[in-house]
């Protein structure tokens, strides 16, 4: 008879600069092919991102107005959900600074939500 | 939804969350306020007990679940590993207390995965530290043990002249045993290993190296699981050992770490005492 050892979870942390806080610029009044991409990455819950049957974004407009724009699927894995949105002329009429979140639902039911995050709208002359 | 759900999908990488849009105008996005310089952040947490069954067969066979490979350490003629219900390692008994080192034979048996495959902008220089949650310990004899090891998974024999260790044995944790005595240290001794009494360290060991890989200095802590890992605040320090000079002829794509298992054959004080 052997000795045996069972090993049940293992965890990695770096410490590390965090990712450069980037704002992302979109001209006013773009539109499709132009597309804001959104990156979803799987958290500490173990959520399968494949289970992922639709999304969308919940944007809030610089007049605090909230509006719902559709997110197209493109890719996923387990860990990484790649979705984009397409522009269309009414997406973009204020300038300032949206801010925005996921929401995407899951085959099993439910629901999960991505970080809060923000974009600026800007003049289509501002460089 | 729940805050609970809200709260563990936060993202371990916010930034990612969105880019810009990327079309024929090139987009560029403009810096905003920064955050913190530095702060740890979790890469990987996984649940060993829900990856799919399967057995390694050879040594550096390899199985990769949520995007992560873990090849094999030494199985084969030096002992078994898989996944059932957890990873399950079992030595043979010519497992020695061994990774690579200074012409040491690495005989340690278990699995291991490479840094950078979790995180793809791992450097020598960066802080890094292993969570390990064991079942509980049941030698069948004085010279069963596992560890926590980092170590260069690529490295030739003679190749790299430090690993990090910590090994549970008996009633002892040993940090860096004496390299005579068939562990970890520096080449020409500058090294120094001692053994701990274990203050009831729990289930989880915490190997960190504050100064990263190549830094040369290591602690390690002990804790309890419950539900979830102990809060830092809650860890016991066990030890800490410094090394003083580090040689090797590997990137940082070889880092790795490892959960193992051994057992040295002889007994009568032949086990990996310092």
């Amino acid at each position: 008879m052997s000795f045996t050892q069972t090993f049940l979870r293992v965890r990695v942390d770096v410490f590390a600069p965090p990712p450069e806080q980037l704002v992302p610029v979109v001209h006013q009044g773009v539109v499709a092919p132009e597309v804001l991409r959104v990156y979803l990455r799987q958290g500490t819950s173990g959520v399968d991102l494949t289970t992922v049957t639709g999304a969308y974004l919940s944007v809030q407009l610089p007049d605090l107005t909230v509006q719902n724009w559709p997110l197209a699927l493109i890719d996923a894995t387990t860990r990484e959900l790649l979705a984009y949105h397409s522009f269309v002329t009414s997406d973009t009429l204020q300038l300032g600074t949206y801010t925005c979140f996921v929401l995407a639902d899951l085959s099993g039911g439910g629901s999960v939500r991505g970080d809060t995050q923000q974009f600026r709208v800007v003049s289509p002359y501002t460089p | 939804m729940s805050d609970d759900v809200r709260r563990q999908y936060v993202s371990v990488r916010r930034t990612d969350l969105i880019q810009g849009p990327r079309g024929i105008t090139g987009l560029q996005g403009v810096k905003g306020d920064r955050g913190p310089s530095s702060a740890w952040q979790t890469v990987d947490d996984h649940d060993l007990t829900s990856v799919p069954d399967y057995d390694f067969v050879v040594d550096a066979d390899t199985i990769s679940d949520q995007d992560v490979p873990f090849f094999a350490i030494n199985v084969g003629a030096l002992g078994t590993a898989g996944f059932h219900d957890g990873l399950v390692v079992t030595p043979f008994s010519d497992s020695d207390y061994l990774p690579y080192v200074d012409g040491y034979p690495f005989t340690f048996v278990g699995v291991g995965a490479r840094f950078w495959e979790l995180y793809p902008d791992f450097r020598l220089d960066m802080p890094v530290r292993v969570w390990m949650r064991s079942a509980s310990f049941q030698p069948l004899g004085g010279d069963d043990g596992y560890a926590l090891l980092i170590f260069d998974a690529e490295a030739a024999r003679g190749d790299v002249n430090v690993s990090y260790l910590s090994v549970l044995y008996g009633a002892q944790v040993l940090v860096n045993p004496d390299p005579t005595l068939g562990a970890v240290v520096a080449a020409g001794g500058h090294g120094t290993g001692y053994a701990v009494t274990r203050a009831a360290p729990g289930d989880v060991l915490v190997l960190e190296l504050p100064n990263g890989v190549i830094g040369g200095t290591a602690t390690l802590y002990g804790g309890t699981f419950d539900v979830d890992w102990p809060d830092e605040t809650d860890l016991i320090p066990l030890g800490t050992f410094t090394i003083s000079n580090f040689t090797s002829s590997s990137s940082s794509k070889s880092w790795a770490f490892g959960l193992v298992a051994g057992h040295r054959d002889g007994g009568g004080g032949g086990g990996p005492q310092p």
